[in-house]
């Protein structure tokens, strides 16, 4: 398969470009959504580091999601200033020259922000968070108006919020079971909405393994989720993806999030305070996690037979102890004396 | 019918035997990764052919405790003693799994509907019904053990 896919991109690079060479080619494993490799290439008369990046077998995608608008997303973003994401090169919409829906890129440069925390002594922690949030608010800074028509755009906040929580409302009438704690979670949500913020792009999968640093700059990668919504998802998915797999730069803390947020942010702490993040935290997921179900529910049909699938199904159920805790530690937060 | 060993027990000899034989032949993480996802589903799988009848039935007999007591303190807006009303219909024709999971779910359906109307309602009910919820999260968590997002960056 390495050899059969590395010359396959190479067959597919040279229809495109003078004197293509594949020198390097790598596999990326890990992730859980995509094929991954990396290469290095020339591609006329110039040294690349490039990425394949393209779509599992049907039968083994875990999360299924457009490669066509993250390569419109990709393409527009690298036509506005700030450089947030690699550049893309190519995109092959029907797989007949990569063997599979796919897109080339530029390969990021940097070390993953989980890798740095891991290296790094916590008193380091404070300027990579400092980083992460500039790239955070810079994403959230992006003028909509530039990005493709592929991103779709709620027409208020409000409509924003009544669909994401209704995401939530499919995702428990999706379940092959009935499931109690997704309807106290999508409850909570109807029950406890924040104030509103503008509406911006929104990453989608901000998490620390998809945060490159490199000089003291971030960049990020892994756009597919990528959707136009509220600020504070990203924050509140960063938060929860941290608690989840450390270390966690806040050491559990999310005021110290949201202050380096707020630094680079024009939103202020009405808007942005651990209380919004912490409800964030939450509702970001019900697209992701169903998306997730319908695997489920396939591998139940017979119709998935992934390993991964398999093993996620039991890591859902940590997912929802976070939510349930959390909402009851900010219930608990904002009653006076803690009473409910 | 053979008993034991246990379902558990066979499973962790399996589990024992694949770390065994099979750690140190790649470092190929496609390979690593595997491994460890079998070793984690094995794992969870042990708990489960250990506990998971019992747990049913425990927590589908608490169920039914609750939504009792939400319907006499008044808190039921017609759900609960309908889902209820079929939970009693639904006697246990067998014990096998499948027939003690059909109950089951008939009971988490109840449950879901204590949860949205306690949210409302707060107070004493909402405890209880977060104590039903907490039942179900506790044997959820023993059956993750001390499973790790394996695969993960």
């Amino acid at each position: 398969m390495t050899d059969d896919q590395r010359a396959r991109i190479e067959a597919y690079l040279a229809d495109r470009h003078r004197d293509v060479r594949i020198t390097r080619y790598s596999p990326i494993s890990g992730g859980y959504s995509r094929l991954m490799a990396e290469f290095d290439a020339e591609l006329d008369g110039q040294k690349r580091h490039l990425v394949w990046r393209g779509d599992p077998p049907a039968e083994r995608q875990i999360i299924v999601t457009s490669r066509q608008k993250e390569f419109a997303l990709l393409s527009a973003l690298s036509r506005l200033p700030g450089d947030l994401a690699g550049k893309v090169l190519h995109f092959d919409r029907d797989g007949s020259g990569l063997g599979t829906t796919s897109m080339i890129l530029e390969y990021v440069e940097g070390d993953q922000l989980m890798t740095l925390l891991k290296r790094t002594g916590q008193q380091r922690w404070p300027a990579l968070i400092g980083t992460t949030c500039a790239l955070a608010a810079a994403i959230h800074a992006t003028d909509i108006e530039a990005l493709p028509p592929e991103l779709e755009r709620p027409g208020s906040w409000s409509d924003y919020l009544d669909g994401a929580i209704d995401q939530w409302r499919q995702l428990e009438r999706e379940q092959v079971e009935p499931a109690p704690l997704l309807r106290y979670v999508t409850t909570w949500l109807d029950r406890n909405r924040p104030p509103p913020t503008p509406l911006c792009l929104v990453h989608g999968d901000f998490e620390s393994p998809n945060v490159l640093i490199d000089a003291g700059r971030a960049r990020a990668i892994d756009w597919e989720f990528a959707h136009i919504g509220d600020p504070r998802e990203d924050l509140g998915f960063f938060l929860a993806l941290a608690a989840l797999m450390p270390p966690d730069p806040t050491g559990g803390d999310p005021a110290e999030l949201c202050r380096h947020y707020l630094a680079h942010s024009h939103l202020d702490e009405d808007g942005v305070n651990p209380q919004t993040v912490g409800y964030f935290s939450i509702l970001a997921f019900g697209p992701m996690v169903r998306r997730l179900s319908g695997q489920v529910a396939d591998l139940i049909a017979g119709r998935n037979r992934s390993l991964q699938t398999a093993n996620l199904t039991v890591m859902v159920t940590a997912m929802v102890e976070g939510w349930v805790r959390l909402i009851q530690q900010l219930t608990t937060a904002t009653t006076p004396g803690g009473a409910r | 019918m053979m008993t034991l060993p246990s379902s558990s027990h066979l499973i962790s000899v399996v589990r024992a035997e694949i770390t065994e034989t099979l750690s140190g032949i790649s470092e190929d993480p496609k390979v690593l990764n595997c491994l460890a996802m079998v070793d984690s589903m094995l794992a969870s799988i042990a708990i489960r052919c250990e506990h998971e009848i019992g747990w049913m039935i425990s927590e589908t007999n608490e169920i039914v405790d609750l939504a009792e007591a939400m319907i006499a303190d008044g808190r039921d807006d017609g759900r609960i003693a309908a889902g209820l009303a079929r939970l009693h219909d639904r006697a246990l024709a067998s014990f096998d799994i499948a027939a003690i999971r059909a109950r089951y779910h008939q009971a988490s359906a109840v449950l879901a509907d204590c949860a949205e109307l306690a949210l409302a309602a707060g107070g004493q009910i909402r405890s209880m019904v977060e104590q039903a919820l907490a039942t179900r999260l506790d044997h959820e968590r023993e059956i993750r053990g001390a499973l790790a997002f394996v695969g993960r960056g």
